[in-house]
Protein backbone atom coordinates (compact mmCIF):
# COMPACT_ATOMS: atom_id res chain seq x y z
CA UNK A 1 0.00 0.00 0.00
CA UNK A 2 1.41 3.41 -0.95
CA UNK A 3 2.05 6.07 1.69
CA UNK A 4 -0.53 8.85 1.62
CA UNK A 5 0.99 12.01 0.27
CA UNK A 6 -0.01 15.64 0.34
CA UNK A 7 1.13 18.21 -2.18
CA UNK A 8 0.89 21.62 -0.48
CA UNK A 9 2.72 23.26 -3.38
CA UNK A 10 -0.31 22.57 -5.61
CA UNK A 11 -3.06 23.40 -3.08
CA UNK A 12 -3.59 27.00 -4.16
CA UNK A 13 -3.84 26.22 -7.88
CA UNK A 14 -5.99 23.14 -7.40
CA UNK A 15 -8.25 23.90 -4.45
CA UNK A 16 -8.22 27.62 -3.54
CA UNK A 17 -11.17 28.59 -5.75
CA UNK A 18 -13.28 25.61 -4.66
CA UNK A 19 -12.56 26.29 -0.99
CA UNK A 20 -13.22 30.01 -1.48
CA UNK A 21 -16.61 29.28 -3.09
CA UNK A 22 -17.39 26.90 -0.23
CA UNK A 23 -16.46 29.51 2.39
CA UNK A 24 -18.10 32.51 0.74
CA UNK A 25 -21.48 30.75 0.50
CA UNK A 26 -21.31 30.07 4.23
CA UNK A 27 -20.01 33.35 5.61
CA UNK A 28 -21.26 35.75 2.87
CA UNK A 29 -18.13 37.88 3.17
CA UNK A 30 -15.38 37.70 0.56
CA UNK A 31 -12.56 38.98 2.76
CA UNK A 32 -13.47 36.69 5.64
CA UNK A 33 -13.80 33.74 3.24
CA UNK A 34 -10.33 34.48 1.83
CA UNK A 35 -8.86 34.57 5.36
CA UNK A 36 -10.57 31.28 6.24
CA UNK A 37 -9.10 29.63 3.13
CA UNK A 38 -5.66 30.96 4.05
CA UNK A 39 -6.05 29.63 7.61
CA UNK A 40 -7.20 26.29 6.21
CA UNK A 41 -4.02 25.92 4.18
CA UNK A 42 -1.90 26.83 7.19
CA UNK A 43 -3.77 24.37 9.42
CA UNK A 44 -3.45 21.73 6.70
CA UNK A 45 0.29 22.27 6.61
CA UNK A 46 0.53 21.89 10.38
CA UNK A 47 -1.63 18.76 10.45
CA UNK A 48 0.00 17.19 7.41
CA UNK A 49 1.80 14.52 9.50
CA UNK A 50 -1.63 13.32 10.72
CA UNK A 51 -2.99 12.86 7.18
CA UNK A 52 -3.73 9.15 6.80
CA UNK A 53 -4.88 9.24 3.20
CA UNK A 54 -8.35 7.89 4.05
CA UNK A 55 -9.92 10.85 2.24
CA UNK A 56 -8.91 12.70 -0.88
CA UNK A 57 -6.70 15.74 -0.37
CA UNK A 58 -9.53 18.17 -1.18
CA UNK A 59 -12.05 16.40 1.07
CA UNK A 60 -9.52 16.63 3.90
CA UNK A 61 -9.01 20.37 3.30
CA UNK A 62 -12.79 20.93 3.14
CA UNK A 63 -13.14 19.19 6.52
CA UNK A 64 -10.58 21.61 7.98
CA UNK A 65 -12.36 24.59 6.39
CA UNK A 66 -15.68 23.37 7.79
CA UNK A 67 -14.21 23.50 11.29
CA UNK A 68 -12.83 27.00 10.60
CA UNK A 69 -16.31 28.19 9.56
CA UNK A 70 -17.87 26.67 12.70
CA UNK A 71 -15.16 28.28 14.86
CA UNK A 72 -15.88 31.62 13.21
CA UNK A 73 -19.59 31.41 14.06
CA UNK A 74 -18.84 30.23 17.60
CA UNK A 75 -16.60 33.25 18.16
CA UNK A 76 -19.07 35.72 16.68
CA UNK A 77 -21.91 34.17 18.70
CA UNK A 78 -20.08 34.67 21.95
CA UNK A 79 -19.72 38.37 21.11
CA UNK A 80 -23.05 39.15 19.43
CA UNK A 81 -25.30 36.36 20.71
CA UNK A 82 -25.56 37.67 24.26
CA UNK A 83 -26.59 41.14 23.11
CA UNK A 84 -29.27 39.70 20.82
CA UNK A 85 -30.70 37.53 23.57
CA UNK A 86 -30.83 40.52 25.92
CA UNK A 87 -32.79 42.47 23.30
CA UNK A 88 -35.22 39.62 22.66
CA UNK A 89 -35.99 39.12 26.35
CA UNK A 90 -36.29 42.78 27.23
CA UNK A 91 -38.80 43.10 30.11
CA UNK A 92 -40.57 45.94 28.26
CA UNK A 93 -41.05 43.96 25.06
CA UNK A 94 -44.59 43.03 24.03
CA UNK A 95 -43.19 40.07 22.16
CA UNK A 96 -41.84 38.40 25.28
CA UNK A 97 -42.69 34.74 25.29
CA UNK A 98 -43.07 34.58 21.52
CA UNK A 99 -39.34 34.48 20.91
CA UNK A 100 -39.32 30.90 19.65
CA UNK A 101 -42.26 31.36 17.31
CA UNK A 102 -40.82 34.61 16.02
CA UNK A 103 -37.50 33.06 15.12
CA UNK A 104 -38.63 29.62 13.91
CA UNK A 105 -38.27 28.88 10.20
CA UNK A 106 -41.33 29.39 8.04
CA UNK A 107 -42.29 25.92 6.71
CA UNK A 108 -43.85 27.51 3.61
CA UNK A 109 -40.68 29.38 2.68
CA UNK A 110 -38.48 27.94 -0.08
CA UNK A 111 -35.81 30.63 0.16
CA UNK A 112 -33.60 28.54 2.48
CA UNK A 113 -33.52 25.77 -0.11
CA UNK A 114 -32.69 28.31 -2.80
CA UNK A 115 -29.60 29.44 -0.93
CA UNK A 116 -28.55 25.86 -0.31
CA UNK A 117 -29.05 24.94 -3.95
CA UNK A 118 -27.14 28.01 -5.12
CA UNK A 119 -24.23 27.10 -2.85
CA UNK A 120 -24.16 23.51 -4.07
CA UNK A 121 -24.45 24.59 -7.69
CA UNK A 122 -21.47 26.91 -7.26
CA UNK A 123 -19.41 24.06 -5.85
CA UNK A 124 -20.53 21.71 -8.65
CA UNK A 125 -19.38 24.24 -11.26
CA UNK A 126 -16.06 24.81 -9.47
CA UNK A 127 -15.60 21.04 -9.30
CA UNK A 128 -16.18 20.75 -13.05
CA UNK A 129 -13.81 23.65 -13.67
CA UNK A 130 -11.08 21.73 -11.81
CA UNK A 131 -11.42 18.90 -14.31
CA UNK A 132 -10.82 21.12 -17.35
CA UNK A 133 -7.38 21.51 -18.90
CA UNK A 134 -5.57 24.33 -17.12
CA UNK A 135 -5.76 26.89 -19.92
CA UNK A 136 -9.46 26.27 -20.61
CA UNK A 137 -10.30 26.68 -16.92
CA UNK A 138 -8.21 29.83 -16.71
CA UNK A 139 -9.71 31.50 -19.78
CA UNK A 140 -13.26 30.56 -18.78
CA UNK A 141 -12.72 31.93 -15.26
CA UNK A 142 -11.20 35.17 -16.51
CA UNK A 143 -14.01 35.73 -18.99
CA UNK A 144 -17.08 34.40 -17.21
CA UNK A 145 -16.38 34.72 -13.50
CA UNK A 146 -14.13 37.76 -13.37
CA UNK A 147 -15.73 39.42 -16.41
CA UNK A 148 -12.44 40.50 -17.98
CA UNK A 149 -12.44 41.98 -21.47
CA UNK A 150 -11.31 39.87 -24.42
CA UNK A 151 -8.46 42.29 -25.08
CA UNK A 152 -7.12 42.08 -21.51
CA UNK A 153 -7.22 38.28 -21.50
CA UNK A 154 -5.48 38.09 -24.89
CA UNK A 155 -2.78 40.47 -23.69
CA UNK A 156 -2.26 38.62 -20.43
CA UNK A 157 -2.14 35.15 -21.97
CA UNK A 158 -0.56 36.24 -25.24
CA UNK A 159 -3.21 34.62 -27.44
CA UNK A 160 -5.33 35.86 -30.36
CA UNK A 161 -9.07 36.61 -29.95
CA UNK A 162 -9.97 33.79 -32.36
CA UNK A 163 -7.93 31.42 -30.20
CA UNK A 164 -9.67 32.70 -27.07
CA UNK A 165 -13.14 31.97 -28.49
CA UNK A 166 -12.10 28.46 -29.47
CA UNK A 167 -10.83 27.85 -25.93
CA UNK A 168 -14.06 29.28 -24.44
CA UNK A 169 -16.14 27.09 -26.74
CA UNK A 170 -14.24 23.97 -25.69
CA UNK A 171 -14.43 24.91 -22.02
CA UNK A 172 -18.18 25.52 -22.18
CA UNK A 173 -18.79 22.25 -24.05
CA UNK A 174 -16.78 20.32 -21.45
CA UNK A 175 -18.53 22.11 -18.58
CA UNK A 176 -21.97 21.31 -20.00
CA UNK A 177 -20.99 17.65 -20.27
CA UNK A 178 -19.62 17.60 -16.74
CA UNK A 179 -22.67 19.34 -15.24
CA UNK A 180 -24.98 16.98 -17.11
CA UNK A 181 -23.17 14.08 -15.51
CA UNK A 182 -22.95 15.53 -12.00
CA UNK A 183 -25.57 18.23 -11.39
CA UNK A 184 -28.49 17.07 -13.53
CA UNK A 185 -28.13 13.34 -13.00
CA UNK B 1 -19.29 35.60 -28.22
CA UNK B 2 -23.02 36.39 -28.09
CA UNK B 3 -23.38 35.31 -24.45
CA UNK B 4 -20.73 37.86 -23.47
CA UNK B 5 -22.40 40.63 -25.46
CA UNK B 6 -19.40 41.04 -27.76
CA UNK B 7 -20.93 40.00 -31.08
CA UNK B 8 -21.71 42.72 -33.60
CA UNK B 9 -25.26 43.21 -34.92
CA UNK B 10 -24.27 41.54 -38.19
CA UNK B 11 -22.78 38.55 -36.36
CA UNK B 12 -25.91 38.18 -34.23
CA UNK B 13 -28.16 38.19 -37.33
CA UNK B 14 -25.95 35.64 -39.07
CA UNK B 15 -26.11 33.43 -36.00
CA UNK B 16 -29.92 33.72 -35.73
CA UNK B 17 -30.31 32.76 -39.37
CA UNK B 18 -27.91 29.84 -38.96
CA UNK B 19 -29.79 28.61 -35.88
CA UNK B 20 -33.00 28.49 -37.94
CA UNK B 21 -31.52 25.97 -40.32
CA UNK B 22 -29.04 24.06 -38.13
CA UNK B 23 -30.52 21.79 -35.45
CA UNK B 24 -27.14 20.85 -34.00
CA UNK B 25 -26.14 24.45 -33.36
CA UNK B 26 -29.63 25.30 -32.06
CA UNK B 27 -29.31 22.44 -29.55
CA UNK B 28 -25.85 23.60 -28.56
CA UNK B 29 -27.12 27.17 -28.10
CA UNK B 30 -29.92 25.99 -25.81
CA UNK B 31 -27.44 24.11 -23.62
CA UNK B 32 -25.01 27.01 -23.74
CA UNK B 33 -27.71 29.45 -22.62
CA UNK B 34 -28.56 27.09 -19.78
CA UNK B 35 -24.91 27.08 -18.69
CA UNK B 36 -24.87 30.89 -18.73
CA UNK B 37 -28.00 30.94 -16.54
CA UNK B 38 -26.50 28.42 -14.13
CA UNK B 39 -23.26 30.41 -13.82
CA UNK B 40 -25.24 33.57 -13.08
CA UNK B 41 -27.47 31.77 -10.57
CA UNK B 42 -24.49 30.21 -8.77
CA UNK B 43 -22.85 33.58 -8.00
CA UNK B 44 -19.44 32.13 -8.83
CA UNK B 45 -16.56 33.77 -7.05
CA UNK B 46 -12.86 33.26 -7.26
CA UNK B 47 -9.79 34.59 -5.53
CA UNK B 48 -7.74 37.21 -7.34
CA UNK B 49 -4.33 36.29 -8.73
CA UNK B 50 -2.76 38.55 -6.10
CA UNK B 51 -4.52 36.71 -3.26
CA UNK B 52 -3.41 33.38 -4.69
CA UNK B 53 0.18 34.58 -5.03
CA UNK B 54 0.13 35.68 -1.38
CA UNK B 55 -1.26 32.31 -0.29
CA UNK B 56 1.45 30.49 -2.24
CA UNK B 57 4.12 32.70 -0.68
CA UNK B 58 2.85 31.95 2.84
CA UNK B 59 2.64 28.24 2.14
CA UNK B 60 6.22 28.25 0.85
CA UNK B 61 7.44 30.23 3.85
CA UNK B 62 5.73 27.96 6.39
CA UNK B 63 6.46 24.80 4.45
CA UNK B 64 10.22 25.47 4.36
CA UNK B 65 11.11 27.07 7.70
Amino acid sequence: MSTPELHPETWVDRYADYLFQYAVTRVSDGELARDLVQETFMAGLQSAPNFKGQAAERTWLVAILKRKVIDHYRKSNTRKGRAEVRISYSPDSDLEGNWLEQTAADPESVRENDALETGELGLAIQECLEKLPEQQARVFSMKTIRGMSTEDICNELNIKPSNLWVIIHRARTALMGCLNATWFS
Amino acid sequence: MCQYGEASRKQRWKLRFHLLICKACAGFTRRNDRLTQLCEHAHLQQLSEADKAEMKRRLRTHGNP
